[in-house]
């Protein structure tokens, strides 16, 4: 079993390696080579999520001959990737600028005090443990992952010819048109193991939270310091909820990861070509994007946010002709993975529980309710307040003690990646006043975990402009 | 210490122990649950599920019905842990189907009342029953 692990795992992360060094090749160093590795992980595994999905609809049910198709699919990609990369000379990011970060990126001093260190890693292995000990006390993991991702996964590969009763309306309470980056990729997993154990979810889960904090800390590493890494790493880790969901392998984790990979990718292209942006950074980031809506039906507002952020920070920073580049390369890579999910969402999903409704009169009702928006802001002002159990605090006492860096030498990314997330702010806003379902008991059960998918993409674009310790 | 230092370092003191204090009310929480009744329940329902899943056609929609005195977060892993066990055979909460599986967690509550007028197919034990539904 954990060869085939290893081995179906291994794969993706493989292709996902090589799409990143065709779009990024940076000098060999352990931050970058982890920055790469942790991307890789993402987007290997949300190719063969999607490759997965469409060989069960166009193939019927997977079994021993996936094995056997998908490392020809897999070559095919690479081979379109080669083929794009050579009529696009700009793929990667140009030549001579390829090795090292643009200027006022990094900070002129980059070590680590030992106590930190040691710190850092006395936290981790807590937060190791913590996981661990979650996963082993909810094997099926949390009601979301048992009732949503994990028994998705489970019609996907027990169903056989039925695997499409997953999507069944009779079954609405189970969210079935969910989009399926976690329920294909672990079908795919126990296709390869041969059963279904629940070792694989439990695997996956714990992939995704701890490669968001080895991504969050190495592109840190990479564009400011070591040891803005290992403090921004901190506070991720210290958020007791973000561990807490990995061992209940809810989907908010890898939504988190694919937010992030999308706007560090983005922070990338501009570190490593200025103006001019590497268009394969800027493919992957759309990419990462998709995977964000192939994650979680939020995910299609992330994607909205990001792409109408980019649209605005290019304009105003580069002008149009950096806009429609920018734009272009971004949908190249968005698109395929849009069309996965639109052929899903034509084809097998059942209408959505919020906006499912044909109906206008409640809707309209509900946006003009004005206690609903007081019982919203309350929520959200209650939930900064208490974020993380006091967190915010903590968090608080670090800014004002450390300030924040003048000057914007890396402004494009950094205006998107704000702005996205000021948007998706929003955008979670008016689903809580326009959802039709009772609105404290959603709010209740879903507020921390939409907050936490903006997390470790806060904490990144913070620390992109927290002051050196050393000037502080 | 210099008051520099001291702005430097006590957030990151700070945020140090608030991570690790974190972290060790996760660990401790998880091990007495570790060391609890609970830790099995899943495991335990997965194989009590195991016989009444060979007794139903995979294409099957069959009811639910459950004790409503029990909390609510039991009856809900429980609907959730049956759904899960059974697939691709889909779990739907009511008694006008074919088939009406009874699931109980506290077996010694007074059930017989949602299925006093359905069929007794078959008793599993441990608070699992198969009944012939009100649809044929």
């Amino acid at each position: 079993m954990i060869l085939s692990l290893l081995v179906s795992i291994g794969a993706p992360l493989a292709l996902g390696l090589l799409l990143i060094r065709m779009a990024w090749q940076p000098g060999l160093s352990l931050r970058a080579g982890l920055l790469q590795l942790t991307l890789a992980c993402g987007l290997g595994i949300g190719i063969s999520s999607c490759t997965f999905f469409l060989y069960m609809a166009k193939m019927g049910p997977a079994g021993p001959r996936l094995t056997l198709v998908e490392p020809v699919v897999f070559l095919g990609i690479i081979a379109f990737f080669l083929a794009f990369g050579r009529t696009r000379r700009s793929l990667a990011a140009p030549e001579g600028r390829g090795r090292s970060v643009s200027t006022g990126f990094q900070d002129s001093r980059d070590s680590i005090p030992k106590p930190l260190l040691v710190s850092f890693y006395a936290v981790l292995a807590c937060a190791v443990a913590g996981l661990i000990l979650v996963s082993i006390n909810k094997p099926h993991g949390g009601g979301d992952a048992l009732g949503i991702w994990n028994m998705r996964a489970r019609f996907m590969f027990r169903g056989h010819e039925l695997w499409t009763r997953g999507f069944s309306r009779v079954i609405a309470w189970s969210h079935p048109d969910y989009p399926l980056l976690v329920p294909s990729s672990i079908a795919r997993l126990w296709t390869y193991v041969g059963f279904d154990t629940h070792r694989v979810p439990q695997v996956l889960s714990a992939l995704f939270t701890f490669a968001t904090v080895a991504l969050l800390a190495s592109s840190l590493a990479v564009l400011r310091s070591a040891r803005h890494a290992v403090e921004a790493a901190l506070f991720l880790l210290a958020t007791a909820y973000f561990v807490r969901l990995g061992g209940n392998q809810y989907a908010d984790i890898p939504m988190g990861f694919f937010i992030l990979s999308t706007v560090v990718l983005l922070g990338l292209s501009e570190a490593w070509a200025a103006a001019d942006g590497a268009g394969g950074l800027l493919i992957l980031a759309g990419t990462m994007a998709g995977f964000a809506a192939w994650t979680k039906n939020e995910g299609m507002l992330f994607v909205l946010a990001v792409t109408f952020s980019i649209i605005a920070a290019t304009l105003i920073k580069g002008g149009a002709r950096s806009m429609a580049r920018t734009l272009g390369f971004f949908l190249i890579g968005l698109v395929p993975v849009l069309l996965v999910l639109l052929y899903f969402k034509v084809r097998y999903a059942p209408p959505n529980d919020l906006f499912g409704s044909h109906n206008m009169g409640p809707f309209m009702a509900r946006l003009a309710d004005p206690h609903r928006y007081a019982l919203i802001v309350r929520a959200f002002g209650n939930e900064l307040l208490r974020w993380g159990n006091g967190l915010t605090a903590v968090f608080v006492i670090y800014l004002v003690a450390r300030g924040v860096r003048s000057g914007r030498p890396h402004g494009t990314f950094l205006c998107a990646g704000f702005i996205t997330l000021a948007l998706m702010f929003v955008g979670y806003f008016f689903v809580y006043v326009l959802t039709p379902q009772d609105l404290s008991w959603q709010l209740g059960t879903s507020l921390e975990r939409l907050f936490l998918h903006m997390w470790p993409t806060f904490l990144f674009l913070i620390f992109m402009i927290v002051k050196p310790a050393e000037v502080a | 210490m210099n008051a520099l230092k001291l702005r430097v370092y006590l957030p990151l003191a700070i945020l140090v122990l608030f991570g690790l204090y974190a972290n060790l009310r996760i660990v401790n929480k998880e091990v007495d649950r570790l060391h609890g009744s609970g830790r099995f329940e899943e495991a335990v329902y997965d194989a009590r599920l195991a016989p009444l899943k060979a007794m139903l056609p995979p294409d099957a929609i069959v009811g639910y019905v459950t004790d409503e005195g029990t909390d609510v977060l039991h009856r809900v892993k429980y609907f959730y842990l049956t759904q899960y066990d059974l697939c691709p055979v889909l779990v739907v909460r009511g008694k006008n189907y074919p088939y009406v599986i009874g699931g109980y967690y506290d077996i010694d509550s007074p059930r017989r009342t949602e299925t006093a007028d359905l069929v007794l197919l078959k008793d599993f034990g441990e608070g699992i029953e198969l009944y012939r539904g009100r649809q044929q």
